[in-house]
């Protein structure tokens, strides 16, 4: 009797583990399931090949002039290509005033009242940062290409 | 009406559905029997009236979503189309536009009902939470909504709401890329905001359920702000307050046909008839009136990251109401201090407002930081505080006996 009630406490222990150890894999299992089968809905909200593939632009620096900025496109964001005076190079944090885009000269942003000098530099906070420089190469002395 | 009364219908068909589904029996239960406090004052019309207002949305925008297209080539032109070509395009348009600003209206008033009369108090934090989950899911939907016309000032507000994420550290730039699903706001956007901006409203219509849940599990709050203790105190739902809604929906349906037809573009930012342009920024960038007290939020900081804390902080504040009121009368009419810092608040969110319109320089930054700190300061410092400290004037016995004085009857209560 007392033997049989032992072999019942034992078998009742056995399936205790077993049970915890079949609810821990499956449970691994179907979390792993889970973010494998999420993974493509996430994944599909980035950017397409399509979107990808116009990640780079040529630009013609040529006719530039000095004290000209042209703007192109990169990436559906306006990117400025400068050729900038001697003195907005020379005397890099000289303050331009009246200058109605803003009180350096550069860039204004109406969002929030951010400021950037002619090169793009942030002058008046809350800009964390200054313009983004996109990555550029000179393909040929006249030309380059962005991306 | 009287004679069907609670309880059992006498007709067989219906019998035979209530006992497999009780349709009959819940629309009984929670219109006609439904007890309501006998003391509701006006301001208690303006639930209903979201829930109006929620379907008028849904029905005008079913509509336009036939003739849109989500297309960042065609959504400008698909508007115009919407606006000279489809038959009452220009009306269903006005009233879907006009009824986002009215929408707003309707719950920021609901909202200030119950910071008034302390509806986010025991037993009702659950149903104030759901609320607050519903203003969020509304946020998102009109902003989403504001971008498919494709003007410019949709384009540029996307462009500085979806960037608020990158001001998260290290993931930020990641997140607002899978935001945009390219280096810009562009088609893909547009695409997805319409699919989310369609579906959001349902699931605002399953909160709203929830919602109606949990008013109906302890009823409605009242001017009072004391629980109902009897018959004496109630009357039902229908027809008294049925009746007194419809009233409120008659004036407000009159408020918002004279915009409809007399100043359409009133609320509305000219800047956003011009088609998107993303080489060209427009003069001042501001979003819809209803979102501008938490522009001004945003703004008020010199720090990027700080201020978009800030902004989803003055949201989720709300989330915790319920616990940082410490004080256990609920009506502001009985709190002498609360009540004029309840009106310190109204001040403040109208002064960000005007904030929020305007460029962030000289008085406009000054009175945006101030409005900013007392608005932290409110629910943060003194609504715990004032709890505490204030005296609140003594309660009446019953709901019944404030509103029929002595005359009431003792033995109804």
């Amino acid at each position: 009797m007392a033997q049989a009630a032992q072999s019942q406490i034992t078998l009742d222990h056995d399936d205790e583990t077993r049970r915890d150890f079949l609810t821990l894999t499956a449970t691994a299992l179907g979390a792993v399931g889970i973010v494998s089968t999420i993974w493509p809905f996430i994944s599909s909200l980035n950017p397409a090949q399509d979107t990808l593939a116009l990640s780079t632009t040529a630009f013609d620096i040529k006719p530039i002039q000095v004290g000209q900025r042209l703007t192109t496109v990169w990436r559906g964001k306006p990117a400025f290509v400068a050729r900038r005076r001697a003195r907005e190079i020379r005397i890099p944090l000289g303050r331009n005033r009246g200058d109605p885009r803003g009180d350096y000269g550069g860039w204004f942003c109406p969002c929030r009242g951010s400021m950037y000098d002619t090169s793009g530099r942030c002058r008046a906070r809350p800009a964390p940062l200054n313009l983004e420089v996109p990555p550029y190469k000179f393909t040929s002395n006249t030309a380059i290409k962005i991306g | 009406m009287a004679a069907s009364g609670p309880g059992a219908s006498n007709s067989r068909i219906v019998r035979w559905i209530d006992y497999r589904l009780p349709f009959v029996k819940i629309v009984n239960h929670e219109l006609y029997e439904y007890p309501t406090p006998r003391n509701l004052n006006y301001w208690w019309n303006f639930g209903s009236l979201a829930g109006i207002m929620l379907v008028i949305m849904i029905v005008t925008g079913v509509v336009l979503a036939m003739n849109y297209t989500p297309n960042s080539d065609m959504a400008f032109d698909s508007v115009q189309r919407i606006m000279r070509d489809v038959n009452y395009g220009w009306l269903l348009r006005y009233l879907h536009m006009n009824g986002a600003s009215m929408f707003f209206m309707i719950v920021y008033i609901h909202i200030f009902r119950g910071l008034y009369y302390g509806s986010y108090k025991y037993p009702r934090e659950l149903l104030w939470m759901l609320g607050v989950i519903i203003l969020l899911l509304m946020m998102a939907t009109a902003f989403m909504g504001y971008v498919l016309p494709w003007g410019q000032m949709s384009y540029w507000g996307a462009t500085v709401i979806t960037n608020l994420f990158s001001a998260i550290p290290v993931v930020g730039n990641k997140i607002v890329t899978l935001l945009w699903g390219g280096y810009t706001v562009g088609n893909p956007t547009l695409n997805r905001f319409f699919s989310l901006h369609y579906l959001l409203p349902f699931v605002i219509v399953a909160v709203v359920g929830l919602h109606l849940v949990a008013l109906h599990t302890h009823g409605s709050n009242n001017p009072l702000g004391i629980d109902h203790k009897g018959p004496g105190d109630t009357i039902p739902f229908h027809p008294y307050y049925t009746v007194k809604d419809m009233f409120g929906l008659a004036v407000f349906l009159l408020i918002y046909a004279a915009i409809v037809f007399y100043a359409p573009n009133f609320l509305g930012d000219p800047q956003n008839y011009i088609p998107a342009n993303p080489l060209q920024t427009p003069p001042d960038i501001v979003p819809e009136w209803y979102f501008l007290p938490f522009y001004a939020i945003l703004r008020s900081m010199p720090s990027k990251l700080f201020g978009v804390l800030l902004l989803f902080s003055s949201i989720l504040i709300l989330f915790v109401l319920p616990w940082l009121d410490t004080s256990p009368v609920r009506s502001a009419r009985f709190r002498p201090i609360y009540r004029w810092m309840f009106w310190l608040l109204v001040i403040t969110v109208f002064a960000l407002g005007w904030v929020g319109a305007h460029p962030p320089e000289g008085i406009f930054v000054t009175v945006g930081r101030i409005g900013t700190f007392y608005y932290f300061l409110h629910f943060l410092v003194l609504m715990p505080l004032v709890g505490k400290l204030e005296r609140p004037k003594p309660l009446p016995l019953s709901i019944g006996a404030a509103v029929l004085g002595a005359a009431a009857p003792a033995g109804r209560h």
